[in-house]
């Protein structure tokens, strides 16, 4: 599904991920690696929104030879999500709706299971981190990904959406074959939750874990 | 400088004041400044060395003995610090400075004004330079008055601003926070390439605005120097070239938005041509008036090789950003080489071509970099 090739990435000249070679076959991974270690800069990477040496490739799509095909296979919710705040949640949505070609309405079901309905007409710079981080959850799922990238997905949620978001991962695993990428530093469980393989970043690579 | 408060406002207040301001205190300093420290003027064979001294230093002189050159002294000190007071009250509800509300406030008020009073001085730093320079230039040709007050006045200045500061943080019942939420505009269409356009609205007001006043000092300018070559291609080009410079700015504060507001752009199907199509669109809307005015004075001939400069000199500024990264010092470099480098070029009427090329190098360091 998600193959990494001759990956590397530095900062200031120094190299804080390197992956020569790395596949993610379909299914549902947790990222996991202490503060630092480079999970939402490979996260930020396969998004295609952070610039790196070597290629990644979903689905026979490389993210730099095939960018706009690839994009709107790709989805990502970042860890502390940052938007425009003269714009709505609404907005947004719409925004990003069109751009990944989702059907019209679609994002009802997910602004209605996190009772949004409320204040998504409102600008974004009236939300709490937590509205803003559902927002950019529902923001995640619109169009037809074939993978989503969940940086944190859990930070600054309240209880009762935790169970909502492992719901949707559930439904869109069964009904569409997507595939996830989350990292987080709280445990995910959940009856609901696909079965998650674990992967982890160590000295400055990634590597299966048991 | 010992107090930990004064080294914390000096990074996170009085820098970003330089970061944001370097590029608008360089085009004043070049434009007013100049002139002001000493006036050269051709053709003074006639005079004594002691009457070219007189009047080399005839602005500066008469700052500091006339009512009206007082007045416009002080005028300039003063808008200077308003200018800094909105900059910093902006800055003070920025989200990475809110931590100053709950760690500074908890000092005494005493040791809160006086790290607020350095920041200020240290930002009045440019005033001050100039102020200093009057005291001299008025004390070496007797004046006494002014020069001696002048050191109160800019104390008053950095005072007020100390004292503004302090209140603003220490408000304990504040108005609710506006937010730039727009409310007339909610119901128009906000496609991807407009989001700067209204967060300009919604927050960049000031910066247009002076944007604006700087292309129309520069036309004004160019046109009365140059009264009678309005459809000469060469001046509709520096017109465009000095448009453009005077926009740097606003080029600068759409990267640093993109950078902060719209990491997620990267993620959206956007193709390369549908990119550059985008800064094409929200330059053009930018520049609006400059590329109307330059298409209505010189017309086709001259206007639209014009137009196309400032355009494509816009958009060049705009991809360069993304090779530079938003380092203003480095960015300002590029700017004053490129403007000297095309001023040349363009005296020599390749007017159309450098608009074209300025178009195919932006589009070239897109393509690279998406």
């Amino acid at each position: 599904m998600l193959q990494i090739t001759g990956f590397s990435k530095t900062y200031q000249g120094r190299a804080v991920l390197r992956i020569e070679s790395f596949a993610f076959a379909p299914g549902s991974y947790w990222i996991q690696g202490a503060n630092g270690s480079g999970k939402s800069t490979l996260l930020q990477a396969i998004a295609g929104i952070t610039p790196f040496e070597g290629d990644i490739r979903l689905a026979g799509l490389s993210v730099k030879k095939q960018a706009v095909a690839y994009r709107r296979l790709v989805n990502f919710a970042a860890a502390e999500p940052l938007f425009p705040e003269f714009l709505t949640g609404r907005e947004l949505i719409s925004l990003f709706r069109v751009a990944k070609n989702g059907p019209l309405h679609q994002e009802d079901f997910y602004l209605e299971s996190l009772r949004m309905t409320a204040y998504v007409h409102e600008p974004v710079g009236t939300y709490s981190s937590g509205m803003l981080k559902k927002l950019a959850l529902v923001l995640a799922f619109l169009g037809r990904p074939t993978c989503i990238l969940l940086d944190e997905p859990l930070t600054t949620l309240d209880a009762e959406a935790v169970p909502v978001l492992c719901a949707w991962m559930a439904r869109q695993q069964a009904e569409q074959g997507t595939s996830f990428l989350l990292s987080s530093h709280q445990a995910l469980a959940g009856a609901a939750l696909p079965a998650l393989q674990k992967v982890g970043i160590e000295q400055a690579t990634l590597r299966h874990l048991g | 400088m010992k107090n930990a408060l004064t080294r914390v406002l000096l990074k996170v207040v009085a820098r970003g004041f330089y970061q944001a301001h370097t590029g608008g205190l360089i085009s004043l300093f070049l434009l007013v400044f100049v002139n002001f420290f000493y006036t050269r003027v051709p053709n003074q064979a006639h005079l004594t060395p002691a009457q070219i001294t007189q009047s080399g230093f005839g602005l500066v002189i008469a700052s500091v003995s006339e009512l009206l050159g007082v007045a416009a002294l002080l005028g300039i000190g003063l808008l200077y610090s308003l200018k800094s007071w909105h900059y910093v009250a902006g800055r003070l509800k920025s989200a990475d400075a809110q931590f100053l509300v709950y760690s500074s406030t908890a000092l005494p008020w005493r040791q809160q004004l006086l790290a607020w009073a350095v920041v200020q001085g240290v930002i009045l730093l440019p005033v001050s330079g100039m102020y200093l320079y009057a005291m001299v230039v008025g004390l070496v040709f007797h004046h006494w008055l002014v020069p001696a007050l002048l050191p109160i006045y800019l104390l008053l200045l950095a005072g007020a601003g100390a004292g503004y500061y302090t209140c603003l943080l220490n408000a304990t019942v504040v108005k609710p926070g506006k937010v730039a939420g727009l409310a007339w505009a909610r119901h128009w269409p906000k496609p991807f390439f407009s989001l700067f356009l209204y967060e300009v609205i919604a927050k960049k007001r000031v910066a247009y605005l002076l944007t604006k006043a700087a292309s129309v000092a520069s036309v004004a300018l160019l046109l009365l120097a140059f009264p009678d070559a309005r459809t000469d291609v060469r001046v509709l080009g520096l017109v465009a070239l000095c448009c453009a410079v005077g926009h740097s700015i606003l080029a600068f504060q759409a990267g640093e938005f993109e950078r902060f507001y719209l990491p997620f752009g990267r993620n959206l199907p956007y193709g390369r041509r549908q990119v550059f199509g985008q800064q094409v669109l929200l330059c053009s809307m930018l520049a609006l008036p400059e590329l109307v005015g330059l298409l209505a004075v010189g017309q086709a001939g001259a206007g639209l090789p014009a137009a196309g400069l400032l355009l494509g000199v816009l958009l060049l500024l705009r991809s360069l950003l993304y090779y530079t990264g938003q380092h203003m010092a480095t960015y300002l470099r590029l700017v004053v080489g490129l403007f000297l480098g095309l001023l040349l070029a363009n005296l020599f009427g390749l007017t159309a071509l450098l608009a074209l090329g300025s178009a195919l190098a932006a589009g070239g360091l897109l393509y690279r970099y998406r």
